[in-house]
């Protein structure tokens, strides 16, 4: 038993390492925006379109809406495709949807509201760009924290003895860390924190996790995209002895389609949570065992 | 109550035929001086126009047509002809009158300030309309 959690240990670091690596590397070795003279002129201006828009399948990224500016948000993800043309690659069994609605307060700002059909979440979040990327790269990194509270509104039975209404409660925080290399290829890092007031038995409360987005443009309109969220499952941080509970990693990739007043997201996904927190504490689907399913994302900004 | 239906029809037929009245050409624009002799601070290099075309192509392509021509799939229902970006007379224009009714806008054509925030990308999308040229 020991071996296995060293194991899995080991295994989750060296995931752990990759991923900041990798990020750090492509960072180093990746070209300035721009090499011309001519563009000195717009040397210190912000870069525009790291990404499309604050959302990328399941994290958010540094974007948020311009001063003013609404966004509806439609999330929606089938069930499994295990079960083949029998419910049609999910399509027809139980779904999750999120409704939610964002606005921009300033050009840094964005608050927002959701609510989320798997265990009534009512959801508030807010995102603070703390700093945007320069075309001269004097700023290499765009960077924006990220935090949301989760209100479970089922009936208090399900809370079990002693209901208190903060059990009700769940906290997911991000720092993105994103960088534009050029028109066509932005990738984000995204080290994140969750913590649950109450849980089901033997699931940790908190849970520290990392996330790593990448988008790349296919068109002047379309782009490819992949995310890989890592719960880090680490017997130093570990709650319990039993490593039973521990959620699994996800895999999203898919493409996007950008208007002036819409984005389309059709992706493949391990999640079905749709808020982080369920998401990142939750999640039992494998990415080995082909544990996907279809979900979309439809975005109206007004 | 025959003439009550008699009329009720020809309000429909009016209602219905008012929508295919021809499009009207865009009238004179007024320009502030200062647009009009402005300068494009952005070389038109291929790099320009490549992120112009993105640009574009997200923001502009669904009433002015993915060549120019006005002809996008929302034009239909302007009452104002968006404009053909092929012709010479367009091309004719200085890029600061460009720029101004690109990204000020009047009327039915949106202001585009707060949509593409970077003036670079507002410069670049006046490059590539000039490849419009035919």
């Amino acid at each position: 038993m020991r071996t296995k959690y060293i194991h899995k240990k080991a295994k989750n670091i060296s995931i752990f390492g990759s991923i900041t690596g990798l990020f750090v590397i492509l960072l180093i070795l990746g070209n300035p925006l721009n090499v011309n003279a001519q563009t000195d002129e717009f040397a210190n201006e912000p870069v525009s379109g790291t990404f499309e828009t604050g959302l990328l399948a399941e994290t958010q990224t540094v974007a948020t809406p311009f001063a003013g500016e609404f966004e509806l948000h439609v999330q929606h993800r089938f069930g499994l495709i295990e079960n083949g043309l029998e419910d049609v690659f999910g399509i027809y069994a139980t779904s999750n949807i999120r409704m939610g609605l964002n606005y921009g307060i300033t050009e840094k700002i964005m608050v927002g509201y959701g609510y989320t059909k798997e265990f009534k979440l009512q959801e508030f979040h807010g995102k603070y760009r703390v700093l945007t990327q320069t075309e001269s790269n004097s700023i290499p990194v765009s960077v924006a924290v990220y935090a949301n509270l989760a209100i479970n509104s089922q009936d208090k039975s399900v809370f079990g003895n002693d209901y208190k209404f903060s059990d009700r409660l769940s906290y997911f925080s991000q720092l993105l860390i994103a960088h534009k290399f050029n028109d066509n290829f932005s990738l984000q890092f995204g080290p994140s924190f969750t913590h649950f007031n109450k849980t089901d038995t033997l699931v940790e409360h908190d849970k520290v996790a990392l996330s790593l987005a990448g988008r790349a443009k296919v068109s002047p309109s379309m782009s490819i995209f992949f995310e890989y969220d890592q719960p880090l499952n680490i017997d130093d941080m570990r709650e319990f002895a039993s490593d039973e509970n521990d959620p699994e990693a996800n895999l999203s990739f898919g493409i996007e389609i950008g208007t002036s007043t819409h984005v389309f997201q059709v992706f493949m996904s391990n999640y079905e949570g749709i808020t982080p927190q369920r998401n990142i504490l939750y999640n039992k689907n494998k990415i080995d065992d082909g544990d996907f399913l279809f979900g979309f994302n439809i975005l109206v900004r007004f | 109550m025959k003439t009550f239906k008699i009329i009720i029809l020809v309000a429909i037929a009016l209602f219905a035929f008012s929508f295919t009245v021809q499009q009207k050409k865009a009238g004179p624009w007024e320009i502030p001086a200062e647009y009009k002799k402005m300068e494009n601070p952005l070389a038109n290099d291929k790099a320009s126009v490549n992120k112009g075309k993105m640009v574009y192509m997200k923001h502009c392509r669904s009433c002015h047509g993915n060549t120019g021509l006005g002809d996008g799939p929302k034009a239909a229902r302007l009452k104002t002809f968006p404009g053909d970006f092929t012709s010479a007379e367009f091309q004719a224009q200085s890029d600061g009158e460009l720029f101004y009714k690109s990204i000020i806008g009047r009327d039915e054509m949106p202001n585009y300030e707060k949509k593409i925030p970077s003036k670079k990308d507002q410069w670049s999308v006046i490059n590539y309309m000039r490849t419009f040229k035919k």
